[in-house]
């Protein structure tokens, strides 16, 4: 705690931050999983999740404002260890699984798309190499790490540029949620795209001022990013044409051409490995903090050695696509609901135990 | 410590993956479908790559067989070469008149499944067979693929926006408003050359446009933006061929909204042109002639456009995309509802054009 508490993230990098942690594998379907769940014009469902998800935000922002500034690990330290112990590590469980599944996601998207007879083995290794290096060292200096990354993949947001040619208002049609739709279902997969932003629980204590808003700005930045790939996806593909993509965003990159290269999608595929590395970081780094937190004894490297090794053999249990997008559903179902749910956790926690207070002032 | 665990690991990550000497690959750069006679293997599939024969010389080699599906025929191609194929580069794919009108849409999906093919390859189509095309030998030119890559690349910058490739294929066929259209590619006297377009209805080839008509088809697609124009008119005294080099400064499609469906479109563009050749004796540079020239021209443009619409709704197909304009006036429901081709054939589909000369070139 001690460690932690030495240096403070700057806002910047705390939007940052949350950016990284939030855009991960679902980018690259993402705009089908739009349109299967709310049909024509479904971007613009895209602006509610993206609300909901700020509401979420506030909350955690209120959990951090009521206890005066103390962290998560703070405010549960009234309670006995035994008592959290399965919340934490049902929590740390789920939040593992989720890091490692979304990279073995992107492996096995990169190995059907571009590698097709490297194994799946050396692109984990390679992933969970850099991983290690960046989780042995504290939220700091990760986060500072995330500043080159956001700087080393921003720039891919401007190849949407080079689609505006082929994009047509025309095509988009007046039909606001019209076609075979799925509200709830495909709202929640969708939802699951902006996950991440949950882990600033445990971190919100440490920014060094406005965290409400950079929090909010961290979310708004992947919002505004989804959101303008998801408008120029609408555009660009017609409907019926976006529901069979599998994967619109990774088509939308290849259909880039520069003059000399070709098939620069392998390169900028590639890259977006990096936002997927920093979300795998972040969700192993909440686990680390848990499980330290229930086991104060256990050394910080061992720690991180042991999730790794428990993250590198679970993540060649499942041996297809399907039954990655299969785990990836029941843990996402669980991490949104603990996104929800630990922070009013907290906040009664923390107005219960004033009340109690008072109570015992009083008498 | 961590440093040196880092840098075997580094080495040991590195060049495990699958080692590909291109000296060893079959670079499939255009591939060609037919219908075979053959009813067992129905599909006959054309596939040619560029090789280097052991003296040094580029060449190219092309292997044809007969399959079931396209794979599956790609398969048998893997049995007649030496070479490794793959089909990273391919940016042609042809398709023979008689397959094309039976539906691309099988061949389409083999080719947008597979993950190594771009959607950026371009398709065309072979006013015969596609195998010909691609087995022609023509006399110092290399690579036919790159032959007709650069030519449909040079079609599309000439104001023929034929430019159609898989991306663009399947967003028109999967769009309900608008139908695509593909270039046509003939064998004549040892050369390959450019021979209309052809019109679809779905996926299913329905006509093919002679060049000179498909002039006027381009001229009311909204891509275009400039192009030349070239017409026999009458002036005054006698016939006299003009051309001119237009710029398209407006167009667009209006539908105006009924209660039911819409029974009217109408089609609006602005021509602005300058006179480039003109064999008549008049004086062009004056402005009385401009006015009749103009006049006679959006006259022709008109009646052509009139009497080509019509052709198209006969046929039912729709690449202007009319359609998409009928889609925008209706509610969802009543959309879903209607019979797309019926209503675009009932329709009564108008052609605005206004001529503008801008000057008579360098010339009085």
């Amino acid at each position: 705690m001690i460690m932690q508490m030495k240096e403070k993230l700057s806002p910047f990098q705390a939007s940052i931050l949350i950016y990284l942690i939030q855009s991960g594998v679902t980018l690259f379907s993402l705009p089908r999983l739009v349109a299967e769940a709310f049909g024509t014009n479904g971007w613009i469902g895209l602006i509610i999740i993206s609300f909901i998800v700020n509401i979420n935000l506030v909350l955690i922002w209120f959990v951090f404002k009521v206890s005066k500034g103390k962290s998560m690990f703070e405010i549960i330290s009234i309670f006995p260890k035994w008592i959290t112990l399965p919340f934490s590590l049902f929590i740390a469980v789920v939040w593992m699984l989720l890091g490692i599944m979304v990279m073995v996601k992107f492996s096995m998207i990169l190995k059907v798309l571009f590698y097709n007879n490297v194994s799946l083995i050396y692109f984990l290794s390679m992933g969970y190499i850099l991983t290690y290096l960046l989780l042995k060292k504290d939220l700091y200096q990760i986060a500072k790490s995330t500043v080159v990354l956001f700087y080393f993949t921003i720039w891919t947001v401007f190849l949407l540029a080079f689609h505006l040619p082929e994009f047509s208002f025309t095509r988009l049609t007046p039909f606001i949620f019209k076609g075979e739709t799925d509200m709830w279902k495909g709202g929640l997969s969708i939802f699951t795209a902006l996950l991440g932003y949950e882990l600033s629980i445990l971190f919100v204590h440490m920014i060094e001022r406005k965290p409400l808003r950079s929090l909010l700005v961290g979310n708004s930045i992947t919002s505004v990013i989804y959101l303008g790939v998801t408008f120029v996806s609408f555009g660009f593909f017609s409907f019926e044409q976006l529901l069979r993509e599998m994967y619109p965003v990774v088509t939308l990159l290849g259909y880039i051409s520069f003059p000399i290269l070709e098939r620069v999608e392998n390169f900028t595929f590639s890259v977006f490995g990096l936002k997927v590395l920093m979300t795998t970081v972040m969700y192993l780094w909440g686990t680390k903090e848990l499980i330290q937190y229930q086991f104060k004894r256990i050394k910080s490297n061992f720690l991180v050695m042991g999730i790794l090794i428990v993250g590198f053999s679970v993540s060649f249990i499942p041996k297809v696509i399907k039954d990655v997008d299969q785990w990836l559903t029941y843990i996402t179902y669980s991490a949104t609901s603990i996104a929800f749910l630990l922070p009013i956790f907290l906040l009664l926690t923390i107005l219960s135990s004033k009340i109690l207070n008072r109570k015992a002032a009083n008498e | 410590m961590n440093k040196f665990i880092l840098i075997i690991f580094i080495f040991l990550v590195t060049g495990c993956a699958e080692q590909r000497i291109i000296d060893d690959l079959a670079l499939i750069n255009a591939v060609g479908y037919d219908l075979s006679d053959n009813e067992k293997n129905p599909l006959k599939l054309t596939v040619t790559f560029p090789i280097v024969t052991k003296d040094g010389k580029y060449d190219r080699k092309t292997i044809m067989v007969e399959g079931k599906t396209s794979k599956e025929a790609r398969e048998q191609v893997r049995f007649k070469t030496n070479y490794k194929l793959e089909s990273g580069q391919v940016r042609v794919s042809l398709f023979g008149q008689e397959l094309a009108r039976e539906g691309l849409l099988p061949n389409l999906h083999s080719l947008v499944r597979d993950p190594s093919i771009g959607t950026r390859v371009k398709l065309a189509l072979a006013e015969d067979e596609a195998s010909d095309v691609l087995l022609l030998q023509i006399k110092n030119e290399g690579q036919n693929a790159t032959y007709l890559e650069q030519f449909l690349t040079k079609l599309n910058r000439e104001n023929f926006r034929t430019n159609y490739n898989i991306y663009q294929f399947l967003r028109d066929y999967y769009d309900e408003g608008i139908d695509p259209i593909l270039p046509v590619f003939k064998v004549e006297k040892n050369n390959i050359a450019y021979n209309g377009i052809g019109l679809f209805h779905e996926d299913k080839l329905i006509e093919i446009l002679k060049p000179s008509e498909a002039v006027y088809l381009f001229l009311f697609r909204e891509e275009m933006r400039q192009g030349v124009f070239v017409e026999q008119i009458d002036v005054g005294e006698e016939e006299a061929s003009i051309m001119l080099n237009y710029e398209i400064k407006n167009h667009h499609i209006e539908v105006p909204s009924t209660p039911n469906k819409p029974k009217e479109a109408s089609i609006y563009i602005e021509l602005i042109g300058d006179v480039v050749e003109y064999t008549g004796k008049e004086d062009v540079s004056d402005s009385k002639i401009q006015r009749k020239i103009e006049t006679i021209i959006t006259k022709k443009i008109n009646h052509e456009g009139k009497k080509l619409i019509g052709k198209l709704q006969e046929l039912q197909v729709d690449p202007l995309g009319i359609n998409r304009y009928v889609r925008n006036t209706m509610k969802y429901n009543e959309w879903k509802a209607l019979n797309k081709y019926q209503s675009y054939q009932d329709m009564n589909i108008n052609v605005e054009a206004n001529v503008i000369l801008n000057s008579s070139g360098k010339w009085k």
